[in-house]
């Protein structure tokens, strides 16, 4: 044995290795040179036949090639590793410029999302959701707020009777009164829900919704009152607004008076838009529910949920709330 | 409530600014509606009188007018009205004139002839309806005075919207009170005159109801000339307060309607007088059952015990405050009259014209409350004018009363700290005082800040301390109220933490996949009866229309409008797909009562996902199961047991369609709510293009969750065993799944159902159904002959129960 052979063995190893095409035929290679019966193995068991000296020479070189064809077959083995890596990277490419698997992707009906952030806005001030049923009787949506039988303030209520002479609400305000008997003072309390009247034409729908409020304890002034209204209003529509409260009357409030804020169109001219309408509960009101009108003062106040929406989202027909049309709906999702 | 700002300045002897009163009435609550000019903008329009007319030669329409104006020489107009005649006065646009819409007057031929300006009729002049003829003018009007001048047109109108509270803003006179103290100015009212008795024509008055009239007061007035007219100021003051001149009787009493706030109502006293010729006696009272009278808009109303009425000699006459006789009523020939001035209550008035569907401007002022004291003075002042236009000779004024049942307006203690606290202000006794001194209230001080006020007669809405505190707050400005932050002690609100959020629940369907739908509460008997829920149902007296007639007895009918509006017009991407749900109130009788219940309500049909390159049409068209899903989700907060039961409902398809029950805190299974498919008769009836799966939940099931507890996590492995089992056809999942659980034993954390199949290799009758079984203890490895152990006992429980074997 000799150098000339070792060389061979590594040129032949060398050419075979960088030849091997897969993996299969990299593991035959180095089965061919390494495996039991492998070039480089024979070598090896022949070394015994060699003197001393020159045995540890050639099993120097012999193991040296062992090395290094191992080196060989690693290095080749990790290329064609990469190679096919590669190659199932790219066989598994795709275009991400397809869309992802898509999901129905509708929302809350636009009053539904006004009142809700109009309910969160007075939670935040302490007020809490009271309800009332929508089928009254005339003493809690008419007398007990002092609209006594046939005043010509219930023309402003075109009201919808039953057989036995109850109504539909025509306001949430009755709830003021639903709460008032059942809760302790203060009251402090907001009360959202559908009414109606008997009125149809483009800014009026038999139902609609309103947002009512009232707050009842020792010591509430008018000028509150203002306060927490220009509150609302300012974080309902994000913008510091100018509101001017104009003197008006409900039976249920005195002084009475309704909002209007100033309002910027499109077209960049400012007027005054009504919003809702409010006052100070009527001592009369108190005294119908129990409450000593002399210690106790409270607020109240009114407002429709659909003309908030409709100035938030720039809807200009009432009806399209109630015609429930997708192309409509999905514009608030 | 319309009027003329120029009426308004006699009255209060100030000149006044149309733009700034506008603005002061608002902001005192008299919110103004419409400013408008008095009349257009016109110029170079004349009185003038037509001298002599002769037909045109080349037009029969037509004639050639010689037209005086008040120059030296007149003028030649051709004109087309049929009314020109010699003699007439009317207005006249001279060569240069300026027209309403900017239409000049030029010199003009008409077929030939030439003419030098216009004749003009009032609707030329934008001043009346009226364009048959031209506008006469007034026998003494000036010929050649410019006409705006001459009619004072450079006047505006303002329209008020008045609350029902402010009766006493419904004349000029009431409204002059109120500007007067607005502006902090002392005022007199202008004193009324009166008229003596010429003849002593008097009748008698007897009044059985003085509760409801403690005040009749009448005069006869004899010897009208009929042929007289209103003079034109009073024509314009009508016409610029909204109402037609008519004879000058009708338009006296309008226009003491209007300066006063007192109806007056007029009887022709030869339709009044007996067959003798007497006057009868005039009575006030109630009507009884039986009774009939025919208005003067000829409307025949059957009287009820709680109309007031006035009788002559018994017999109904006239509707007390609301509209008088056909029979009695005043005509063009009218030369004797005998005028009515009283105080009705307001509560024998109110809602009568509504509920007769009879509108008069008498009964809107009566409803509200007139002035009790001026009466008299009412028809004082008529008479004056009366005469003054129509000659005639007046008689006494004849009356009845009861002046204690007249409204008094007793004093109300004012506190100035009252005022002050309920306002959050700090007023001066002497800011106050004013106020309500310029308001024409009457003070009587208790101490330098307690008075007993007494309010003018005519502010039959002030009757308590705070009615004045609003009159304060009013006049003295909303604007100058300060704007407070909430204060003061803030209680937490209870929030029970078990109850699913309406919030939450509403995210949940948003995030399946619906749109949120908000549909009437009332609806169309005929469209329940499609469904079957007609039965039981509220229905309203006064309904608005047929189809929003009766209360909904479920959410699914309205939903399933929606859904089939959205399938004939939706043309967005996902066409033909509907996926909604509502969340609303339904509306059952109960006994002689009704019940208000909160219902979840879903509608779909479609696609189960939107249609896209994915996924096939076949693969995403909707499925029960697809369905089924999406409530089992909805449900899925539930701290109940729900289960799922094939239901009977007329509406829905018999084999896709289930009850949805909950095994309630007593142990109870309740039926909460059903699902399906909607009955393909049903479908094809509704001319439904697509299935649409519908399901309907009561709300407060849906949101009954409980609190979560925790419980200790096993920390050894578990395993998953796999059963291949044969199930008779009859057998439900649900049954076999319960059984399962019901043998399994303490090591069993969840059996779920992985595959069901029937076909080749299973027996026909029977199914295949895979189960997958997690087992685990808390306390150690389960062994595989533990777990051996509980699928034994399964499979026996199975063999036993159910007939249900291992597949082979």
């Amino acid at each position: 044995m000799n150098t000339q052979t070792t060389d061979n063995i590594l040129e032949q190893a060398r050419a075979e290795i960088s030849a091997a095409a897969d993996l299969d035929a990299v593991e035959a290679c180095r089965l061919h040179w390494l495996g039991r019966k492998g070039v480089v193995t024979q070598q090896l068991k022949q070394l015994g036949q060699l003197d001393a000296e020159a045995r540890r020479s050639a099993g120097q070189q012999i193991n040296q090639t062992k090395t290094t064809i191992v080196e060989l077959l690693e290095a080749r083995k990790q290329e064609l590793q990469a190679a096919v890596l590669q190659q199932q990277l790219e066989q598994q490419r795709v275009d991400v410029s397809l869309p992802g698997t898509q999901h129905f992707r509708y929302g809350l009906h636009p009053v539904t999302r006004t009142m809700n952030r109009m309910v969160e806005i007075f939670e935040c001030l302490g007020f809490q959701v009271a309800t009332g049923p929508e089928i009254e009787d005339d003493e809690h949506n008419f007398e007990a707020l002092n609209f006594p039988a046939h005043h010509p303030a219930r023309a402003m209520h075109d009201t919808f009777y039953f057989g036995d002479g109850r109504l539909l609400r025509t306001h949430t305000s009755p709830v003021q009164i639903r709460a008032l008997r059942a809760q302790p003072l203060p009251v402090r309390v907001i009360a959202p829900g559908r009414v109606y009247r008997s009125d149809s034409d483009q800014t009026h729908t038999p139902m609609f919704n309103q947002l009512e409020g009232l707050l009842v304890a020792e010591k509430v002034t008018f000028a509150d009152l203002k306060g927490i209204l220009q509150q609302f209003v300012n974080t309902f529509f994000e913008q510091a607004l100018s509101m001017r409260l104009r003197p008006s009357y409900f039976p249920f409030t005195e002084p009475s008076a309704e909002v209007d804020i100033a309002w910027h169109k499109d077209d960049g001219s400012v007027s005054w838009l009504e919003v809702l309408g409010c006052g100070m509960v009527h001592p009369n009101v108190l005294e119908n529910c129990g409450i000593d009108s002399e210690r106790y003062t409270g607020y109240a106040f009114g407002m429709g949920i659909e003309r908030f929406a409709m100035l938030r989202y720039g809807v200009t027909d009432l009806r399209q709330f109630f015609e429930n049309e997708l192309s409509f709906l999905e514009q608030f999702a | 409530m319309k009027f003329n700002v120029n009426w308004l300045a006699e009255i209060l002897q100030q000149p006044l600014d149309a733009e700034q009163l506008a603005e002061q009435l608002t902001a005192a609550g008299l919110e103004v509606d419409t400013v408008t000019a008095a009349a257009e903008q016109f110029s170079g329009v004349v009185v003038a009188r037509i001298v002599a007319c002769e037909q045109h030669p080349d037009a029969d329409r037509l004639q050639v007018c010689k037209v005086d104006y008040g120059q030296p020489e007149s003028v030649q107009i051709v004109c087309g009205a049929a009314n020109a005649k010699p003699g007439l006065i009317a207005p006249l646009a001279v060569v240069g004139a300026i027209l309403p819409g900017n239409f000049k007057i030029k010199p003009a031929k008409l077929r030939g002839i030439e003419s030098q300006g216009m004749l003009c009729s009032g609707k030329e002049l934008g001043l009346d309806e009226d364009g048959s003829g031209l506008m006469a003018l007034a026998e003494d009007a000036p010929i050649g005075e410019n006409l705006r001048d001459w009619l004072q047109l450079d006047d505006t109108v303002i329209e008020i919207d008045l609350t029902p509270n402010r009766a006493d803003c419904l004349s000029l006179r009431g409204l002059a009170r109120e500007v007067a103290a607005l502006n902090g100015k002392a005022f007199s009212m202008p004193e009324i005159a009166t008229v003596a008795a010429q003849t002593n024509t008097a009748f008698d008055i007897r009044i059985d109801n003085a509760d409801d009239c403690p005040r009749y007061a009448g005069r006869v007035i004899e010897g009208l000339n009929p042929a007289a007219v209103s003079p034109v100021w009073m024509q314009e003051r009508l016409r610029r307060c909204g109402l037609r001149s008519k004879t000058p009787l009708v338009d006296v009493t309008n226009y003491i309607l209007l300066e006063m706030g007192q109806p007056l109502h007029a009887f022709d006293l030869d339709r009044l007088k007996d067959n003798q010729g007497n006057i009868p006696v005039l009575g006030v009272r109630t009507a009884v059952e039986g009774e009939c009278l025919t208005l003067l808009n000829d409307q025949a109303v059957k009287l009820k015990p709680d109309h007031l009425i006035i009788t002559a000699d018994n017999r109904p006459a006239a509707m007390a405050g609301l509209m008088g006789g056909l029979s009695t009523a005043v005509n063009d020939d009218t030369t004797s009259v005998l005028l009515e001035s009283a105080w009705f209550s307001p509560h024998m008035i109110m809602g009568r014209s509504r509920n007769l569907g009879v509108s008069s401007d008498a009964a809107h002022r009566f409803e509200r409350g007139i002035d009790p004291t001026i009466q008299c003075q009412a028809l004082e002042r008529a008479t004056e004018l009366l005469v003054q236009i129509a000659g005639g000779k007046a008689g006494p004024i004849c009356m009845a009363e009861q002046a204690d049942k007249l409204p008094e307006q007793s004093p109300i203690r004012f506190r100035l700290t009252r005022c002050n606290a309920l306002l959050g202000l700090q007023l001066e006794a002497s800011k106050v005082t004013d106020i309500l001194t310029a308001l024409g209230m009457y003070l009587q001080a208790e101490s330098d800040r307690v008075w007993l006020v007494t309010p003018p007669a005519a502010r039959l809405d002030i009757a308590l301390e705070v009615d004045l505190i609003e009159e304060i707050a009013r006049i003295h400005g909303f604007e100058h109220i300060p704007d407070q932050l909430p204060a003061g002690a803030l209680a937490l609100q209870p929030k029970p933490e078990r109850l699913l959020l309406k919030r939450r629940l509403e995210t949940l369907c948003v995030d399946l996949g619906y749109q949120e739908a908000m549909t009437y509460s009332f609806l169309d008997r005929n469209w329940l009866s499609v469904f079957g829920l007609a039965d039981e149902v509220i229905e309203l007296a006064n309904p608005i229309s047929r189809e929003l007639a009766v209360m909904r007895p479920a959410l699914m009918p309205g939903l399933v409008t929606s859904v089939q509006r959205n399938l004939r017009k939706y043309t967005g991407q996902q066409r033909g797909t509907v996926r909604m749900f509502e969340l609303g109130t339904v509306f059952l009788p109960d006994g002689g009562d009704y019940r208000e219940i909160q219902r979840l309500a879903f509608a779909a049909c479609g696609r189960s996902k939107p249609e896209q390159w994915q996924f096939n049409n076949k693969e995403s068209a909707l499925n029960f199961f697809d369905f089924k899903g999406d409530i089992e989700a909805a449900l899925s907060y539930t701290s109940g047991q729900v289960s799922f039961r094939p239901t009977a409902r007329s509406f829905l398809h018999p084999g896709q369609s289930a009850d949805i029950l909950m095994v309630d805190n007593n142990q109870a299974s309740v039926c909460i709510g059903w699902l399906g498919l909607l009955h393909p008769a049903m479908r094809k009836k509704l001319d439904l293009d697509s299935d649409v799966f519908i399901a309907e939940l009561q709300l407060d099931y849906v949101t009954n969750t409980e609190l979560p507890t925790f419980s200790k996590t096993s920390k050894y492995p578990a395993i998953r065993r796999d059963l291949a089992l044969i199930v008779p056809e009859s057998t439900t999942s649900a049954e076999a799944l319960g059984c399962i659980e019901q043998h399994a034993g303490e090591h069993l954390k969840t059996a779920f159902l992985f595959d069901v199949y029937t076909g080749s290799g299973v027996e026909s009758g029977y199914k295949s159904l895979a189960i997958g079984l997690i087992l685990q203890d808390d306390y150690q490895t389960l062994t595989d002959e533990m777990a051996d152990k509980t699928e034994n006992r399964i499979l026996v429980g199975l063999e036993h129960d159910h007939n249900i074997r291992r597949r082979d």
